[in-house]
């Protein structure tokens, strides 16, 4: 059997076996309610918390995207490992708060928290929807980036056995499939074996390409002889671009529905605070990994550039393939992880989603069965209708990150503000978001994803906060009995 | 800190004091990690096989990724800890919000 006949045959193995798990979790669900389906009963322990964290902020984007970025641009890249790492920390803003209240109040969606903040107030309902609309737009974004990975992997290692096209359409129904039968369960579950698969299998590519090689200081005298550019030093405005993409992506991310979905999930605190203690490494395994993956391959490989260098860690699989039986077995294994770390992200993408359209953008709130069957229904719409732009594959998929946390950050104030600052209000805090969004977006529409290497979302969340300050303290001035900032905790 | 109000546990006053200080250190770190520290125009240094800069900045990580452990492990949760004064009170003087929680619909529940 060649390559592509033994990762067709891998492929069908794993798909099997997500249908399966997928199965067993519709029959341990305990009723049809939101919380049972969409939060797992609230039942998640330390172990499955971890991986299922884990296989979830590491995804199609981590796999290809990021060694893809960093086979473009070089050592520069080595930021991503500080700006994953920048998501744990920030955490601790929101978590302390968060979950207390999530569990006394029984939250489902990041929007239950910003009705329950806000919605007594005047512009509150405006603001719950104005959220839901830019986390709705930033999960479709996030779907539709690993639709686009499963299809890359799937073509390239099955050597077009399985076409691009084919890949997106056939994983994505899979992925409904098990999603709709076994909610969060299933998709906890299927996180904690891809996590385990992805982390070893990136590993094991990394010592193969720096065996290979000669080392990393072999590696990085050639890229430098290759690509001088690769190892320079960034200049200002490549620093300023460091800071203010872990500015973006650390405050973005902590955010994502998903995320803040699996706060709410947790057995008990104690869990969530254990799991991210052991999160906090992740990084070093992973991150850091795929970037020096992506480094590695600019000697080795020639790809033209945009697109195409996504494709960096599906091409380096099919060369270990060829290096003998050995080298085909653990390229299978990477391939199945990289595959898994897609997967997961895709399913927890859609599982919030279909979360988010029920509860915050109709607002339907409460625990019936119908709500479930809603959800269902509306995420499997929204998946459908993503498809035909994911078979568009000229967008990196570094862009599309970029696209969707500029959306996304702009929510920032509205939940690490917002759990802190009594005095803030729902009006202010909706027109902050609406400011900061026009401006993020009215630039990228211009042409303009930067100024002097900073994001414009960044400078949106800056004015955002700008206005949600300076209104909130406008609009309550005169009413007695209010409390200063509180210190953030 | 919140978790420290109402606890006269000695254990828990220390915790309360190396929290900050820690999640300072992360800040200090960083900032370390961002090479604004070397001009663009420097010849390659090699430091552990890496250039220098790309060196520095995964030790930063490395440091930044102990301490924050650390840091999680001493940052108890506790599900019944009363909820911040945001979620509680109202600035306008209305009094609590209403809880979001509903009962679940009790015929459509099982599965």
């Amino acid at each position: 059997m060649n390559f592509s006949e033994v990762g067709l045959l891998a492929l069908a193995v794993y798909v099997g076996i997500l249908l399966c798990v997928g199965e067993i979790a519709n029959r341990s669900r305990r009723n049809l309610s939101p919380g049972d389906h969409f939060l797992g009963g609230r039942e998640l322990g330390v172990f499955v918390l971890f991986l299922t964290l884990y296989a979830t902020a590491y995804s199609g984007n981590s796999l290809l995207g990021y060694p893809g970025k960093a086979y473009r641009v070089g050592f520069s890249f080595i930021m991503a490992t500080g700006f994953m790492m920048a998501i744990i920390v920030v955490f601790h803003i929101l978590v302390p708060r968060l979950r207390p209240a999530a569990i006394q109040r029984g939250y489902v969606t990041p929007g239950d928290f910003v009705r329950d903040r806000f919605g007594g107030q005047p512009g509150g309902r405006a603001l719950v929807l104005a959220v839901a609309v830019l986390m709705a737009l930033a999960l479709a974004n996030f779907l539709l980036a690993q639709l686009k990975a499963m299809g890359e992997v799937a073509s390239l290692v099955t050597g077009d056995l399985i076409p691009y096209s084919w890949g997106v359409v056939g994983l994505a129904a899979m992925i409904l499939f098990y999603e709709t039968r076994g909610g969060m369960r299933a998709v906890a579950w299927t996180d904690a074996a891809q996590g385990i698969l992805m982390a070893v299998g990136l590993i094991t590519l990394l010592g193969w390409l720096l065996s290979g090689s000669g080392g990393m200081e072999a590696v990085t005298l050639e890229v430098a002889r290759v690509r001088p550019e690769a190892v320079a030093v960034p200049d200002a405005m490549g620093c300023a671009n460091w800071l203010s993409t872990i500015l973006l992506l650390g405050l973005a991310s902590v955010i994502y529905p998903q995320a803040i979905q699996r706060i709410y999930a947790a057995r008990t605190g104690r869990a969530l605070s254990q799991s991210f203690a052991w999160m906090t490494f992740m990084p070093l395994l992973t991150t850091l990994v795929v970037t020096l993956i992506g480094i590695a391959a600019i000697p080795r490989l020639d790809l033209a550039a945009g697109a195409a260098t996504d494709g960096v860690m599906p091409v380096l699989l099919r060369e270990w393939a060829q290096q003998g039986t050995l080298g085909q077995a653990a390229a299978i294994l990477v391939f199945i992880g990289a595959l898994s770390a897609i997967m997961s992200t895709a399913d927890s993408c859609l599982l919030s989603l279909g979360s988010l359209l029920v509860r915050d953008l109709l607002g339907q709130t409460g625990e019936t069965a119908a709500q479930t069957r809603m959800g269902k229904l509306l995420a499997a719409a929204v998946l459908i209708a993503i498809i035909p732009l994911a078979l568009e594959r000229d967008l990196t998929l570094w862009r599309l990150i970029e696209l969707k946390m500029e959306l996304l950050i702009q929510c920032v104030p509205a939940f690490l503000m917002g759990i802190h600052w009594v005095r803030q209000s729902a009006f202010a805090t909706l027109a902050g978001l609406l400011v900061g969004t026009a401006f993020a977006v009215g630039l990228t529409l211009m042409g303009t994803p930067q100024w002097g290497g900073v994001h414009v979302g960044v400078i949106g969340l800056g004015l955002n906060i700008a206005v949600v300050v300076a209104l909130s303290i406008g609009e309550r001035q005169g009413i007695p009995g209010d409390t200063p900032l509180e210190e953030l905790a | 800190m919140p978790e420290a109000r109402g606890n006269g546990k000695p254990g828990r006053t220390r915790r309360v004091g190396l929290r900050p200080v820690l999640l300072a250190l992360i800040a200090v770190l960083y900032a370390i990690s961002i090479p604004w520290y070397r001009g663009d125009d420097q010849e390659l240094r090699l430091l552990l096989g890496l250039p220098d800069w790309v060196a520095v900045a995964i030790l930063c990580y490395a440091l930044v990724a102990v301490l924050n452990s650390v840091v999680w492990m001493r940052t108890p949760i506790d599900d019944d800890a009363p909820l911040s004064r945001a979620l509680t009170a109202d600035a306008r003087g209305t009094g609590a919000r209403g809880a979001v929680r509903s009962t679940p619909d009790p015929g459509e529940s099982t599965p």
